[in-house]
């Protein structure tokens, strides 16, 4: 039997959701759905990160403090002003990605290793910030009880409950940035990526879509900081360290840089590889390290990843 | 005060100079930010701590063997993380450093666990009275000694065979292999000289503040890159006058601005730079060819 196209994609995308809506009924272990909460955090964010680093090729090793703001956004409307988890999860978004435009303004002028710095440097700024700031932020010890979402007159507070909603964010997200990947915006920023004096000769309005790409990879950040936010309870400058970035940078590369699979297979990857050695804590970054360098070695452009030279 | 803290600021800022050089050389032949640079003298300061405290060796002795280790290691990481992935892109090669750096960092976590450790000083703490202002001996012996490190350096760099290698490396290496240059080994020379180097400098910084602890090395490193982008980074000089610049900032904001924010004031110097002189204090103005 023989699929049109379309069918063959309507068919995979059943089967997927059904498959994911079923997952807890399979998966039933509390510390097993929490991983797989986390696997669909870091999708997101790693999705997030593509966007800005994969597709259009600004390094960025700023990206926790982003998602750091969404979440430290997020904390504040909810604890102080009792405002709903849905209007504070889209504010945490917003606000992210105001501030990643404010970022990525002085990031304009410079590319490369300059830029990691950079982005680094002002990622630093945001946790020195929040670290410091203690009657705003709450200090290093950040906010707790952060409530959980209300849909109508449930509260979703149980990890099931927010194992549906990453998976709703994720497909949301998925295909929000496979529309932008497949559009002339997309189609722009890959040309930013292979040449940017190229594609500002062919017409391509370079600031525009550096600052856009800035703006809607931050903003999804802001996004998933909220819901990790609800979802811990807590927020703290802890989770938003440099080497959260690095971690991110590190999931988006084994993956495959400028591939949308490749995201969700990196963040699987790498989330699995530190839980799995997780008895092993003291050598966790060994083993990971070596484990990069060899993945490096054998596929310099990720798993998945199509990025030729 | 003021004059106690310039003292200070100068140490410090010769110190980075020293931490600045190895990053700066290798960034100025390859265009790769080494991140692992760090850690490599993290690991030799380390070394240099152990010998000098448990097996009570002199400093005459530890220094050059922990030197001798830093060398190695960067070249060990240059070949194994970083040689493979030599002409992929800027991305790959920074997470590979990053990769490498975990790897030492995990290592020395092994051994020596994450703690804050007291390193002996190398002079003796005594304070000197000058034009009415007191300021530490030590200070003053570890800006002496920083600077004759980069003078010696330079003049290797400038009179020597190796040194002429390095330098024509810098130029262009397709051009250099033409002319008969190794290299694979003169790269590797530039990692173990910059290890050595950041070795060096790792042992002064430790010895001046009195401190030793696991991510001295991630912090090292960024305030070397800092250091180079501020002078311009791949130009030598720059590197002393960027980290001089970055030391004096550092040691007068914190003393007159606060202490807590000491990190943030060398990164928005950082950014400002970049924002209003990209290529460095002593940087030439590259000119992007298409």
């Amino acid at each position: 039997m023989k699929f049109k196209d379309s069918h063959r994609k309507i068919l995979i995308w059943t089967t997927i959701s059904i498959a994911l809506g079923f997952l807890p009924v399979i998966v039933t272990s509390a510390y097993y759905l929490r991983v797989i909460n986390q696997i669909f955090l870091y999708s997101i964010l790693v999705l997030s990160l593509n966007l800005i680093l994969g597709y259009t090729g600004q390094i960025s090793f700023g990206h926790a403090a982003f998602y750091g703001i969404g979440a430290y956004t997020a904390a504040i409307l909810m604890t102080r002003l009792g405002i709903s988890f849905w209007l504070a999860m889209l504010s945490g978004g917003v606000v992210a990605g105001m501030s990643g435009v404010f970022v990525g303004i002085p990031c304009l002028r410079v590319k490369g290793n300059y830029l990691a710095l950079v982005t680094l440097g002002f990622g630093e700024i945001i946790r020195f910030i929040m670290q410091n700031w203690t009657g705003f932020t709450g200090g290093p010890m950040g906010i707790t009880r952060i409530p959980s979402p209300k849909l109508l007159y449930f509260d979703l507070n149980d990890d099931i409950h927010y194992y549906y909603l990453i998976v709703i964010l994720y497909l949301i997200v998925y295909g929000g940035t496979k529309r932008i990947v497949t559009s002339h915006i997309g189609r722009a920023c890959v040309a930013i990526r292979e040449d940017e004096t190229a594609a500002s000769i062919m017409g391509v309005n370079t600031t525009y879509y550096k600052l856009l790409m800035f703006a809607v990879g931050t903003f999804l950040a802001g996004i998933a900081g909220a819901y990790w936010a609800s979802y811990l309870t807590v927020v703290a400058p802890l989770n938003f360290t440099l080497d959260e970035s690095i971690i991110m940078v590190m999931m988006l590369i084994v993956g495959g840089v400028g591939s949308l699979q490749g995201s969700i297979l990196g963040a699987a990857i790498m989330v699995t590889v530190f839980e799995v050695f997780r008895p092993l804590y003291e050598y966790r970054f060994l083993i990971i390290g070596l484990l990069l360098i060899m993945v490096l070695f054998w596929r310099p452009q990720g798993v998945l990843g199509k990025w030729g030279r | 005060m003021l004059f106690q803290q310039i003292v200070n600021g100068l140490s410090l800022g010769s110190i980075y100079a020293l931490l600045a050089i190895g990053f700066t050389l290798v960034f100025g032949i390859l265009r790769l930010m080494n991140f692992s640079h760090g850690d490599v003298f993290m690991f030799g300061t380390f070394i240099s701590f152990s010998l000098l405290t448990e097996f009570k060796l002199g400093f005459l002795v530890a220094a050059p063997i922990a030197l001798a280790v830093g060398g190695i290691l960067a070249m060990m990481v240059e070949i194994f993380a970083l040689r493979p992935i030599r002409k992929e892109g800027t991305t790959v090669a920074i997470v590979s450093a990053l990769g490498a750096a975990w790897v030492i960092r995990n290592g020395a976590q092994i051994f020596w666990s994450v703690r804050t450790y007291p390193y002996p000083s190398i002079f003796e703490l005594k304070f000197v009275s000058f034009l009415g202002v007191q300021f530490s001996v030590a200070h003053f012996l570890t800006f002496i000694l920083a600077t004759l490190c980069i003078v010696v350096f330079n003049i290797f760099l400038k009179y020597h065979k190796l040194g002429k290698a390095i330098r024509c490396l810098a130029q262009s290496i397709p051009v250099s292999s033409l002319m008969g240059i190794k290299i694979n080994k003169t790269i590797s020379l530039v990692y173990a000289i910059g290890g050595i180097l950041g070795v060096a400098g790792g042992m002064l910084y430790a010895s001046s503040y009195n401190v030793l602890y696991l991510y001295f090395g991630f912090w090292g490193v960024v305030k070397a890159f800092i250091a180079a982008v501020v002078g311009g980074i791949g130009n030598l000089n720059g590197a002393l006058v960027g980290g001089i610049v970055l030391g004096l900032a550092e040691s007068l904001g914190a003393a007159y601005i606060s202490s807590a924010y000491r990190d943030a004031i060398s990164f928005i110097i950082l950014i400002l730079i970049l924002v209003i002189r990209p290529n460095g204090l002593l940087g030439k103005k590259e000119i992007e060819k298409v």
